[in-house]
């Protein structure tokens, strides 16, 4: 055996042993922050659906809290309620895609969706130099790129925190119920240092939440927030803060993150563009970034062949898991992959081709999007006040 | 039943003298097939593993086979009626081998009142009511079961120096004090350890006697007890079959996924009010087939067995009707005649195999 396949060998231990952390990763997230195993609801939508969207069937959806509650409106095929956001400082990414393609779902099964589009959030954390340069990310870059993943308008309002001010009156009104101790227990110090990011943290976000349960919007009723584990803690305070306002506890549903193209541990980032493949970039840029990017499969071709590579692990591979409906060219190039049959280069060279083929096609949508602004959010919030 | 098979299955182990031979190697082709669908389809769970259990070490040539049951003001349900034809085939079964075979129904009814809040009176008149039913409910289908009340038990000399046995083991072994324990609400600890857990020690007491239980897994402490009592007295382990779990009708899934204790181990097969879902459960003279028809309408009824289906736990009990009605056993050895059909053809099961009979 050469010094390089010794080597390659070794690259390819390492890189189970990262799969192994992967996987306990998220098994450990469902058991540490006191989640449900998304499993057990997903075998009863199975059955009830016949078939589930690709995101639940392939277990991006992992754990929920209070989820069964939601599960009784799709038993009754009744409509229901979601709520998620983002804060705008960059285009949207294929790791926003994810979450909107699970709204897009979410709306075919009854959901009316709120997105807030907290361009406050982005500022104060300094994600962007102004909140004017948020809120023209927001307006000309983010909703018209959801829209254009498919969301029905009949279902979809949207709402630019910095141009909605009556969230803020709302959020004052919860703000007194959060103090100051609990709210650095959740979150941590570091997160908190600067007054907005505590008004933000403590009151906003809960504002966001518990907004379509005002009387304004169809008063109290089960609400689903999907959001990454990172968000978890907004949700455990949200649950706590609508226990004691009076409010019915959201309910959340959490997906993994799309991985970064430089590390499977950590998530795809608007504010890092090596990790991310926006849904603006050009065919050149795809191909460049994937081409840089990070692999489940060894450096050494010999010893791919051999041991095959570690799809699990491979953001690349996983471009296609979290984004491609066909789940036959899915089995096919995961198997492919993990025997060894598929390279990593040949693996790159047909997810180029497929992320591609989803930008421009999403560049054609986006641009016969048109005006949302009937989509907008603009009913004045009086019935606490 | 294949009367001739079953004729020379019997003349064949009484020729065996030896009594080591697994009972189930004793059985006829037919009735194997039987006992293995009655596990596959009804059994979700037994206390000893098969291959440990009497059936399989075959030492025993007398067995007594139990099922116990109390009940509310709400009436006898169709789920009753499940455990008393298993209890009843599976005793048909094991008497075709030539085992002398006695099957036993306990009518809890000192344990129905036992609760303060229960009202005595309405659960002692719905006793009686039953009592009727299952009188018909023998008669109708022929199932050999005897129907002992609780209240009888206690009197006699046996159930007296069982219980003594229970206590005199329960005071020298820890195991059982801690199986105790898993045995009453812990909202109730305190109280029933005050009372040296009289009640569970009854229940135990009750059926160290008996060879084989049915019943739902909840019950599945006791037996755990009844067995470290058998141990002492050196007898053969109790085996007990837990039916797979009962679940309410009309209910969609959602229910289950909110009610994860339902989901795991069903309502109460006896107790018709068990979870307050008794207007989702089959109630023996009180819930019409037009309510059924509604009922399983409304059922979550998935294709995937390992999920709950009451409309299939209503099949079943149909199926067994059918089976002992018609004397054709035969019809339970036939895995076809498992799959679920359609709700109608459900109805007209339970219509033709238990309403008509029992003249609903």
């Amino acid at each position: 055996m050469t010094d390089n396949e010794k080597l390659a060998i070794r690259e390819y231990e390492s890189k189970k042993g990262l799969k192994e952390l992967l996987l306990q990763q998220y098994s450990k997230k469902i058991e540490d922050l006191g989640l449900e195993d998304f499993s057990r609801v997903k075998r009863y939508l199975k059955v009830y659906y016949g078939v589930l969207d690709f995101h639940f069937d392939r277990d991006m959806v992992f754990a929920h809290l209070g989820f069964e509650n939601i599960s009784s409106y799709l038993a009754k095929g009744q409509d229901f309620t979601v709520v998620s956001g983002l804060n705008p400082s960059s285009p949207l990414h294929f790791g926003h895609k994810v979450l909107f393609d699970l709204l897009s779902y979410l709306q075919t099964l009854g959901a009316f969706v709120y997105i807030p589009i907290t361009s406050d959030e982005s500022y104060i954390d300094s994600k962007v130099s102004s909140i004017a340069d948020s809120r023209r990310i927001g307006y000309g870059e983010i909703i018209p790129s959801i829209l254009a993943l498919g969301l029905k308008r009949e279902r979809t309002r949207f709402y630019v925190l910095s141009d909605y001010p009556d969230i803020y009156n709302f959020a004052m009104y919860l703000s007194k119920y959060v103090d100051m101790g609990y709210l650095k227990s959740i979150f941590g110090e570091d997160s908190l240092d600067n007054s907005g990011k505590i008004f933000y943290r403590a009151a906003v976000q809960l504002a966001q939440i518990l907004m379509p349960q005002l009387p304004e919007f169809g008063g109290k009723r089960d609400t689903l927030i999907p959001v990454g584990i990172d968000q978890h803690p907004y949700l455990l305070l949200s649950r706590d803060i609508a226990k004691k306002t009076g409010f019915i506890p959201p309910s959340e549903m959490v997906f993994k993150f799309q991985p970064s193209l430089k590390n499977p541990l950590e998530k795809m980032s608007g504010s890092k563009p090596e990790t991310a493949i926006y849904l603006t970039d050009d065919a050149d840029t795809i191909k460049t970034k994937i081409t840089k990017a990070y692999t489940g499969s060894v450096s050494l071709l010999s010893v791919h062949r051999d041991l095959g590579a570690i799809p699990e692990i491979c953001p690349v591979f996983s471009l296609l898991n979290f984004h491609c409906a066909d789940n036959t060219l899915v089995k096919k190039t995961y198997e492919d992959y993990k025997s060894g049959k598929l390279t990593g280069g040949e693996l790159k060279a047909l997810v180029t081709d497929f992320i591609v083929s989803v930008v421009c096609e999403h560049k054609k949508k986006r641009a016969q999007v048109g005006d949302y602004k009937d989509m907008l959010v603009s009913t004045p919030i009086r019935s606490f006040l | 039943m294949g009367s001739s098979a079953a004729r020379t299955l019997v003349s064949k182990t009484r020729n065996t003298s030896s009594i080591l031979v697994p009972l189930t190697k004793t059985m006829t082709n037919i009735n194997k097939q039987i006992l293995d669908n009655l596990r596959a389809y009804f059994v979700d769970d037994s206390l000893l593993p098969i291959k440990d259990s009497m059936l399989e070490i075959g030492r025993v040539t007398d067995f007594k086979l139990v099922y116990g049951e109390t009940y509310d003001t709400f009436g006898l349900t169709i789920d009753s009626l499940k455990y008393y034809f298993f209890l009843s085939v599976l005793n048909s079964l094991l008497a075709e081998t030539g085992t002398k075979t006695a099957g036993t129904v306990i009518v809890g009814d000192v344990a129905s009142v036992r609760n303060k809040s229960v009202d005595e009176e309405g659960v002692k008149k719905q006793i009686s009511k039953n009592t009727e039913m299952q009188s018909k409910i023998c008669a109708t289908y022929r199932t050999a079961l005897k129907f002992e009340r609780m209240s009888d038990l206690f009197e006699t000399s046996t159930f007296k120096e069982a219980l003594a046995n229970v206590r005199r083991v329960f005071s020298e072994s820890h195991e059982m004090a801690d199986l105790a324990e898993k045995t009453v609400l812990k909202n109730k600890l305190k109280q029933e350890s005050e009372a040296e857990f009289q009640y569970s020690l009854e229940e135990v007491a009750l059926i160290t006697g008996y060879d084989i239980k049915v019943g739902p897994k909840r019950e599945i402490n006791y037996d755990r007890m009844a067995n470290i009592v058998r141990k002492s007295l050196k007898r053969l382990p109790l085996q007990g079959f837990y039916l797979k779990p009962t679940y309410p009708l009309g209910l969609q899934f959602d229910y289950l996924l909110k009610h994860p204790e339902v989901e795991k181990y069903g309502l109460t097969p006896y107790k018709a009010g068990s979870n307050k879902l008794q207007n989702f459960r089959v109630v023996l003279g009180k819930t019409s087939l037009n309510q059924i028809e509604e009922l399983i309408k409304s059922s979550f009824c998935p294709a995937d067995i390992t999920l709950p289906n009451a409309v299939r736990e209503l099949y079943l009990t149909g199926l067994l009707a059918k089976a002992l009605i018609t004397k054709d056993l035969g019809l339970l050895a036939n895995e076809s005649n498992f799959n679920l059909p359609s709700g109608n053809d459900v109805i007209r099961l339970v219509q033709k195999y238990i309403f008509e009979p029992l003249e609903l």
